[in-house]
């Protein structure tokens, strides 16, 4: 039996892809991961900063075990995994096939450097004539058509903006190492058809584009052109829209006909966009608006050659597909623009504003550290931020909200305090602050009460500037709640641009018939965030709608689960773990240390004394000698050191150069070629050392190196190969909890082929599910549960305990032991390697203070189980008042339950529906109808359901008299008090988790200040605990849609699916051990592991370690007094003699 | 629950002899741990008696410290012993315990903790002198150290340890015996403080006491008085060891004996890191060493010992004095320890010995401390 490997495509190179290749890649199957821009990474490369901690924290992705397999360095720098291959520059053109058997084509522009032989000295870019707008900036700074494509990746290679380059070669000919290499276009073939009934358009246009080498035909009208397409082929089109006779739309589809794959360009007056924007839809590739400039019209045409021309286009069989294009964000400029973005000074999108601050960004006065403005180059007093820029806005095209934007601007508002001090006024204008997560409202609070921001609710219509005094700023005009009109001046404001559909997906989505919703956006199937219309295509991350980090990582991972299960079923095998070869043990034998420099041809030699470098360096017995290149870099000079090392037969290697010869992948190769452990081979970076001695003398420069060279040959002569250690690791899992998140994480799992036990403390599977009728969206509830418990209770590969709790637990490495007690049967001691916590949670019982049993006063749930058995008639009913937040979000529980909002909703239109002249209230704090929810807002309101809002000062109360409830509330946009009579009050009283913590404890997870499951990271680890075999999700782990509970069910299932596909976990090559002999069993380094990576074996009085589990932090070296807690790899010893080194 | 020890014939130190044999005797206690006047000698030695009858040479209030014996009731405890065990602590030794339970090297499972009012101590030194000279008769020296003026002893000064102390009083322990502030004509007062300790208490059908009514005032002015002290003396060292050249001045003496170390009650490594291989340098190093000064002092490492140990240890310090008690070239290590886990104490809000659910510093971690330290405080 020699089944082939499974492979996976990922469509979609930033955080989402990103999370959904390494949890594929860790299970061990192939991805193939892949990228339309010339950088991994996607936008958090260009974020500096995330909230809550105003940090990044994306390497926290990176594999736990078996982590030398994948580099382990800041994502943003770039990734390698042996199980991913990463094509750049490269689009997904079409998928064919079934789940398990999928044939997909891509496009692969063909890069003029060779990423091998650039070194990223720059010399290019300082010769390279052009400047155009740097995308990475958002376009606030200018860069070269040669240039990085990101500041942060580490190989450092240049890339060239095809669009932009004139094709002047001055690149080829300076590039000291050859990198750059022009080929040979034959762009007489590609052929193009002008079409526009105004003469002297047909021939300007001819005459630019002939200039640029390629094949132009013209036509004065539509039919000519189609008469023409009858005789020739062409490649391209560019017509006119509005033409007499025949319009542009018109040909379009005419021309489609007879040539699918002509790319065709819409050219438009600005009036005109809007059909512009159709014709796309039609499969128009691009617009250009009337009058262009040629260099907009060349560079767009040269973009498109390269793409449909150049680029190469290759098929890969696979077994299935995620899509994890992202979403694009709205482009105020495209709309009517009423804030003057891109026309006055100072407006600018969220994006633009993270750029201006980064570190890497243009933004910041390098004297002062102010913020100054982008435009004027002033510091900047005064900022707005305008939410709902593209979002719940019908007139742009967008009855959704955008889901993070609020969160985003609370968040930057937060940074420009922290950097540029609170005397920093800023405002944030909003109509709901969409705080939708367990600790987004303590954020907000945190915002508004300590760092001083200022949050207005209201809407501003648009912004002027007087052109007489522009040193006034930008003018806002406003209505506050009261009604009263307020006018304000501003240095800066960010609008918080929405999201629209990625447009290549959708273009992709219209072309290999998968679904998209209303508003383009992929369309998943009913209780799924991941899987499309089609089978084996899965969606993942922001490209169904706008998600956080948390959220996108989840559904990514989700995402994962569907790839794997799909893998499965078609009996594709896993890559086998590599067998981990014993190396040589170099205790004994004295250390020869080559040490290799390379000067980077003449660049550094101006920098570097050799003589003096190898006088400091003779001393050292060490050293088996110093050696000094200038062109590591070329294939010449690569040779020379693999020579070099087979002839002297050093046990170690120093290696100085660049960042181009040193990174993880040189290194792996210099080991494969010469059989030196890539561990006994320490680098340095040369640019980066000699960056420090900038002007300064040769002396000083050279001392620099020496001192790093030491440190390194101290470092390196007391290395001594560590065989990774393996850790025998069971492969069942473990569920707690029957709910729907319980049900599906086992399902997941079980479907990857692992035995699942799943226990159930209650007599029933079903949990929350059992009580719930429909979705707002009107899916069957009892349905979808019936099929799962159906599915779950015949699964071969999962035992079902009801009545059963966890009675304790004790963990050794590898595995759980977990006394199980059934109410009935007793004790039964199960072994596994994982565990999710999926406990679940409930509704918020009603405060008593609120309630009269005599009255109809429920709460969500209530309400609707006295609807489902009839003891509330909706059609009798006169006036339902709906008090949303009722005891939560304030200083007791204070947090959003997310999903109540949703759920008055859901309520308000079935009572709508039932009977239309039923009063239907809701009082309301913020309406958290957050993505494509807003819809359901919007219809409860034109079907004349009243919202109110209230604020924390002024709670809704309620009166009882004569048979009525009396609800009393102060409405903040009359500002004046409502009374309502209501036959009926809905209390919306919040989700509250069902987690204890003495069993998260048990299992080495912790609790939030709420009492939910706390995450390893809020962010980007969202259903890990710190122990990495123990995961949540659903309500246990936050308040959640059925759907979201599905998809962290999922997103925790191949988690627990990586751990559990192996039969032995492999450690990375520094991990902790135990002098067991001076050991005193104190259990300090037990207590402060924070992986739970340590274990006291009571029998053999020792303390154990799960190498899999150490991370190598070192924590417990550091705790530990008597030394007995060692780092191997990094001992006191070569620390000392670092410090020596140094000091020497 | 408060009851009285009588006197026997007039004598405190009979009564207190008589209160330990009824312990003894009693069914649930296996055996007592306290100080021991050893056969023929005028050493007192913690000892583990089982024997009611040898407790006539238990002497359990004396101002020999030989050692302190937390580290002794650890190898008593850190393992079951299926005996119960009495121990007799004085409080800086009940605290070192505590601190000892905490890291595992001890239980009180099996242990009925007894504490009482500190009976103060001589050094080891100070005491073979007193010893030799005219020791005061036990009954003479429980007059003495509990009497309202008890500032020296014969001529000798009590332990700058001592004098310093700003926790003489027993916490933590089962049951404790009052001294302070007590008539001793009229018997001793002896607490239970825990329910083990009323268990073992109640069943010695001792008469009933009243709280003695000076006592408080007593604390406070031993409380005051050792405060003060404990202010100058930390003044005083301070001034005397704040920089790296005047640490090493201190330390001149030091010959790496690690005897410091070993009678530190808190110290439990099995094996210190400074027995150990790992700042064993290569020969050639300390010929390097050499060369780039001229010369240097060899050990080389007396300071970095020291400095480790303080890093290690002074938070979990109780400040027993044991440290200067043990040195053979007369160097002060407790003052300088005291003064340095005064700052670390207070940087980690932490009390050794006194809670015994209070976390080791080290051990335990929080989101938002130290965020200057770590460099992730925000200005604004």
């Amino acid at each position: 039996m020699n089944k082939a490997i499974g492979r996976t495509v990922v469509a979609g190179a930033g955080l989402s892809g990103i999370r959904s290749a390494l949890d594929l890649a860790e299970t061990g199957y192939k991805v193939l991961l892949i990228d339309t821009s010339d950088h991994i990474g996607g936008l958090l490369c260009q974020l500096d900063h995330q909230f809550p901690t105003s940090t990044c924290g994306y390497c926290r992705m990176l594999p736990m075990f078996d982590r030398d397999r994948s580099s382990q360095h800041c994502l943003r720098k770039g990734l390698v995994h042996e199980n991913i291959d990463i094509l750049l520059s490269t689009e997904l053109i079409s998928v064919e096939g079934e789940p398990g058997d999928l044939t997909v084509t891509l496009k692969q522009t063909p890069s003029l450097i060779d990423p091998d032989l650039c070194t990223g000295c720059g010399e290019c870019e300082t010769v390279c004539p052009v400047f155009v707008n740097d995308a990475f900036n958002e376009g606030l700074t200018k860069r070269k058509a040669i240039y990085l494509p990101s500041p942060q990746s580490f190989a450092n290679a240049y890339t060239i903006d095809y669009a932009a380059c004139t094709r002047c070669g001055e690149c080829e000919k300076i590039c000291p190492t050859g990198a750059v290499k022009f080929i040979e276009q034959d762009r007489e073939t590609f052929k193009i058809l002008v079409v526009d009934d105004e003469k002297i358009v047909r021939d300007s246009m001819k005459e630019w584009l002939k200039e640029e080498g390629f094949s132009v035909s013209t036509a004065d009208s539509g039919q000519t052109a189609l008469d023409l397409m009858g005789s020739q082929s062409f490649n391209m089109m560019l017509t006119d829209i509005k033409m007499p006779g025949m319009d542009g739309v018109a040909l379009l589809t005419k021309a489609k006909q007879i040539n699918e794959d002509l790319c065709v360009i819409m050219m438009t007056a600005y009036a005109e966009v809007d059909s512009a924007v159709g014709a796309m839809k039609q499969g128009a590739l691009d617009y250009l608006t009337k009058p262009f400039d040629p260099d907009v019209l060349i560079s767009m045409v040269v973009k498109i050659y390269h793409e449909f021309e150049i680029a190469e286009a290759r098929v890969e069989k696979v077994d299935a597909l995620i899509l994890s294009g992202g979403t694009q964000f709205f482009r105020p400029e495209l709309g009517k623009n009423s804030y003057g973005y891109g026309v006055l000074p100072g407006v600018i999108t969220g994006l633009e504003f993270e750029r201006l601050i980064s570190g890497t960004g243009p933004g910041l006065d390098p004297g002062s550290g102010r913020l100054l403005h982008p435009q004027t180059g002033k510091p900047v007093r005064k900022m707005a931020w305008i939410q709902c820029v593209g979002s719940r806005d019908v007139h742009s095209g967008a009855s959704f909200c955008s889901s993070v934007c609020c969160m985003i601007s609370i968040k930057e508002a937060i940074l420009a305090k922290e950097k540029f001090g609170r005397d920093l006024e800023t405002t944030i204008f909003y109509m709901d602050m969409r705080t939708i997560g367990k600790t987004f409202d303590g954020y907000r609070l945190t915002a508004q009460e300590e760092k001083g921001v200022r949050f207005v609710r209201a809407r501003i219509h648009s912004l002027s500037q007087d052109s007489q005094h522009a040193d006034k700023g930008l003018h806002a005009r406003y209505v506050d709640l009261g009604g009263i009109v307020h006018e304000e001046d501003f240095d800066l404001v960010v609008l918080a641009t929405g999201q629209r559909p990625n447009q290549q997906m959708a273009d992709l989505a219209a072309k290999n018939s998968i679904g998209t919703n209303a508003w383009g956006f992929i369309e998943t199937q009913p209780f799924s965030m991941t899987r499309t219309s089609r089978a084996g295509i899965l969606s993942g991350g922001s490209l169904s709608g706008l998600k956080d980090i948390s959220e996108s990582v989840t559904c990514s991972s989700a995402a994962a689960l569907g790839a794997c299960k799909v893998m499965h079923a078609a009996g594709k095998r896993r890559r086998p773990e590599s067998d981990g070869e014993i190396p040589v043990d170099l205790a004994r034998e004295t250390p020869r240390i080559l040490t290799v420099l390379c000067r980077c041809g003449s660049d550094f030699s101006k920098k570097l004394d050799v003589e003096v470098l190898e006088a400091g360096l003779a001393r050292i017995p060490e050293i088996e000698s110093l050696e000094i290149m200038d062109n590591l870099c070329t294939e010449e000079g690569w040779t020379t050191l693999i020579e070099m090392i087979e002839k002297k037969m050093p046990n170690r290697l120093v290696l100085g150069s660049c960042l181009s010869c040193s990174h993880k992948q040189k290194i792996k190769q210099l080991e494969t070629s010469t059989g030196l452990a890539s561990n006994l081979i320490e680098t340095m970076d040369m640019v980066s050392v000699l960056k420090r001695y900038p002007g300064s003398h040769i002396r000083e420069a050279t001392q620099g190196i020496e001192r790093e060279l030491k440190i390194l040959i101290s470092k390196s002569r007391f290395k001594n190969p560590v065989p990774m250690e393996r850790v025998a690791s069971n492969q069942a899992a473990l569920v707690i909890g029957g709910g729907i998140a319980g049900i599906t994480s086992a399902l997941s799992i079980a479907d990857c082929g692992y035995h699942v036990d799943l226990i159930e403390k209650g007599e029933s599977i079903g949990g929350n599910l059992l009580w719930m009728d429909k979705t707002v969206d009107g899916l069957d509830i009892q349905a979808y549960l019936d099929e799962c418990v159906k599915r779950l209770e015949s699964h071969e590969q999962i035992t079902i305990h009801k009545q059963t709790r966890v009675a304790s637990t004790a963990q050794r490495p590898g595995e759980f032991a977990t006394v199980l007690q059934h109410e009935d049967k007793g004790h039964q001691t199960l072994l596994h390697g994982v565990t999710i916590l999926a406990t679940g949670g409930n509704q918020a019982p009603l405060e008593p203070a609120v309630g009269d049993s005599q009255y109809n006063v429920f709460t969500q749930k209530e309400f609707e189980m006295a609807i489902q058995d009839q003891t509330i008639h909706p059609e009798q009913l006169n006036s339902v008042v709906m008090i949303q937040c009722s005891g939560t979000r304030d200083e007791r529980r204070n947090y959003c339950s997310r999903i109540c909002c949703i759920r008055a909703l859901k309520n308000a239109l079935f009572l709508k529906e039932k009977n239309s002249d039923t009063q239907v209230y809701i009082l309301y704090r913020d309406m958290m109808s957050y993505g494509f929810f807003e819809d359901y807002y919007t219809r409860a309101k034109t079907l004349g359901v009243i919202f109110f809002q209230y604020d924390l000062e002024n709670k809704p109360v309620t009166e009882f008299t004569d048979g009525h409830c009396l609800v009393k509330t102060h409405d903040l946009l009359l500002d004046m008090p409502v009374e309502i009579e209501a036959d009926c009050v809905i209390h919306a009283t919040g989700i509250l988790p069902d987690l204890p913590e003495a069993l998260a404890d048990q299992y080495g997870a912790a609790l939030d200040g709420f009492h939910f499951f706390k995450e390893a990271d809020s962010k980007f680890r969202p259903v890990d605990s710190m122990n990495y075999r123990v995961f949540s999700c659903g309500l246990s782990l936050k308040p959640c849609t059925i759907e979201e509970a599905v998809s962290s069910a999922e997103a925790a299932a191949i988690r627990a699916v990586r751990v559990l596909a192996h039969e032995r976990l492999v450690s990375g090559k520094t991990v902790a051990t135990t002098r067991t002999a001076t050991c005193s069993l104190c259990e300090m380094c037990v207590d402060t592991c924070p992986y739970g990576a340590r274990f006291v074996d009571s029998l053999e009085e020792k303390i154990v370690i799960d190498p899999a589990a150490c991370q190598g932090c070192g924590v417990c070296a550091a705790v530990c007094p008597s030394g007995s807690a060692v780092l191997e790899g990094l001992g006191s010893q070569q620390m000392l003699d670092a410090i020596d080194m140094a000091l020497s | 629950m408060m009851t009285k020890i009588e006197r026997e014939d007039n004598s405190s130190a009979k009564g207190l002899q008589q209160f330990f044999k009824q312990l003894l005797e009693m069914q649930e206690i296996d055996a007592l741990f306290l100080p021991v006047r050893l056969n023929a000698s005028t050493s007192i030695m913690p000892s583990l008696v089982t024997d009611p009858a040898q407790l006539e040479n238990a002497v359990p209030l004396s101002p020999s410290f030989p050692l302190n014996s937390a580290r002794m009731v650890s190898r008593l405890s850190y393992k079951a012993s299926g005996r119960k065990t009495a121990v007799l602590l004085r409080p800086c030794e009940t605290r070192a315990f505590i601190e000892l339970i905490k890291l595992k090297q001890g239980s009180r499972q099996e242990l009925i903790l007894i504490g009482m009012d500190c009976p103060k101590a001589l050094t080891s030194s100070d005491y073979a002198a007193y010893a030799k000279q005219a020791p005061l008769a036990d009954d003479a020296y429980i007059e003495t150290v509990f009497s309202d003026n008890n500032d020296t002893l014969n001529g000798f000064e009590f332990s700058s340890a001592c004098n310093t102390c700003e926790h003489p009083f027993p916490v933590n322990t089962d049951i404790n015996i009052l001294l302070h502030g007590v008539d001793l004509s009229d018997g001793m007062v002896v607490t239970a403080e825990t329910e083990a300790g009323q268990q073992v208490l109640g069943r010695l059908n001792l008469p009933e006491a009243t709280a003695p009514a000076r006592r408080e005032e007593r604390i406070q002015q031993i409380k005051e008085g050792n405060s003060t002290a404990n202010t100058a003396m930390i003044e005083d060292i301070t001034d005397r060891t704040d920089s790296i050249v005047k640490l090493n001045a201190f330390f001149d003496r030091c010959i790496n004996c690690y005897n410091c170390r070993n009678m530190c009650p808190v110290c439990y490594c099995k094996e210190c890191v400074f027995n150990t291989d790992v700042f064993h340098h290569q020969p050639v190093q300390y010929h390097q060493w050499a060369e780039k000064k001229g010369s240097i002092k060899l050990p080389t490492d007396t300071t970095f010992y020291h400095l480790t140990r303080m890093a290690h240890m002074s938070h979990a310090c109780v400040g027993c004095g044991q440290c200067s008690n043990a040195c053979p070239s007369d160097i002060n290590v407790f003052q300088l320890f005291k003064s340095v886990a005064r700052l670390t104490q207070a940087a980690f809000e932490y009390s050794p010995g006194t809670d015994e659910n209070e976390s080791p510093p080290l051990s335990v971690f929080y989101e938002r401390e130290f965020e200057n330290t770590v460099g992730i405080a925000r200005e604004e």
